[in-house]
């Protein structure tokens, strides 16, 4: 082995990790290379040095609290669950995304009229007047997939 | 067949609730002194150990009992982790107010034959070695710890964190190289005055 194989195996060498033979290999190497035997010595100084860090605690109230979490998460779990194969999961998946685009589609295609059903009766304001002007354009106008609209107040003045 | 609705089998009986409750109670300390390692701080460890627990009880009737309770929660554990990790998508790193004199946390020193002096540095270290720790990736902290606080075999780490032995001996040793770079760099002094003592 040489040193940049053994120092590698070091870690594993100071856990006892490694196999009757390799660990006699890596042995015999630091006892005749001082640089890895250095690299090791620190390595195991680091070793203990994470071994005897404190621990911590939590709060003494923390048990209970987590207790209760715990167990009142797990009670208010869905009782049934259906349970579907990948394929038919992707298969669902897919048409519930054909649907989203049809309506996604619609819904940029469509050019509403709003409040067409709802007209207000016709005031003297010219803004409404505009709009009801609008309105009416918008329902005539064949491109708009819209039924024919003609405001019920219109006319009337 | 295409579905099938059936009851939730994958929760726990009855019976299960109060066996779950036991082992959370008896586990929960030393799971929280792992998340805080791993996260750094009292307010984020708390809720990790709530996580965990969370997703263990949901899968308690999949819990094979040959492998230690401990062992099969750090897996859980380990995801949550790492799903936490990736979701905040940057690691933190823990302010200078943090650590064991927030309020919220205690220390232990379980080494009570080391010296007095020895305790001081272990304390003194235990700062800038929280900070090497929450430098690195989450796979290669959760290797370390495992292997130098929890005191695991490499192949009960493997069986952990699903991974092989050899990636796991990868992890060890690099994280414990990235922990000894960080102290030289960022706390020379104390870092050298404990290895002087050795």
């Amino acid at each position: 082995m040489n040193c940049k194989s053994v120092q590698t195996y070091l870690s594993a060498y100071l856990d006892g990790e490694l196999c009757g033979q390799e660990s006699l290999q890596v042995r015999d190497h630091l006892m005749r290379c001082g640089e890895c035997q250095s690299e090791e010595h620190q390595l195991r100084t680091l070793k203990q040095m994470l071994r005897g860090l404190p621990t911590y605690s939590p709060n003494a109230e923390f048990e209970n609290r987590l207790v209760a979490s715990v167990m009142g998460k797990a009670t208010g779990r869905p009782a049934l669950r259906l349970h579907l194969n990948f394929r038919w999961q992707v298969a669902t998946g897919m048409v519930a995304a054909g649907i989203l685009i049809a309506l996604a589609v619609t819904k940029l295609t469509e050019r509403s009229v709003p409040g067409a059903n709802a007209l207000p009766v016709a005031t003297r304001d010219s803004t409404f007047e505009f709009s009801r002007d609008q309105l009416f354009m918008a329902g005539n106008d064949p491109l708009s997939g819209n039924r024919f609209v003609v405001p019920t107040s219109y006319g009337k003045d | 067949m295409l579905f099938a609705i059936s009851k939730d089998n994958t929760g726990p009986r009855v019976d299960q609730s109060a066996l779950f409750e036991g082992l959370m109670r008896k586990s929960h300390r030393q799971a929280y002194s792992l998340a805080y390692r791993l996260t750094g701080n009292a307010v984020e460890a708390e809720d990790l150990v709530q996580e965990s627990f969370v997703r263990a009880f949901r899968f308690f009737a999949k819990y094979d009992p040959s492998m230690p309770f401990s062992s099969w929660l750090y897996r859980i554990m380990t995801n949550a982790h790492i799903d936490s990790v990736r979701r905040k998508g940057k690691l933190r790193t823990m302010s200078l107010e943090q650590g064991g004199t927030d309020g919220n946390t205690t220390w232990e020193v379980p080494d009570l034959e080391s010296s007095p002096d020895r305790q001081m540095l272990h304390e003194s270290l235990d700062e800038p070695v929280q900070k090497a720790l929450s430098s690195m990736t989450p796979e290669f902290r959760m290797a370390v710890l495992l292997a130098d606080v929890e005191g695991m075999a490499y192949e009960e780490i493997a069986e952990v964190m699903r991974t092989s032995v050899g990636t796991v001996r990868s992890r060890i040793h690099r994280g414990r190289k990235q922990i000894r770079k960080h102290l030289m760099k960022n706390a020379p002094q104390t870092y050298r005055s404990y290895t002087d003592e050795l």
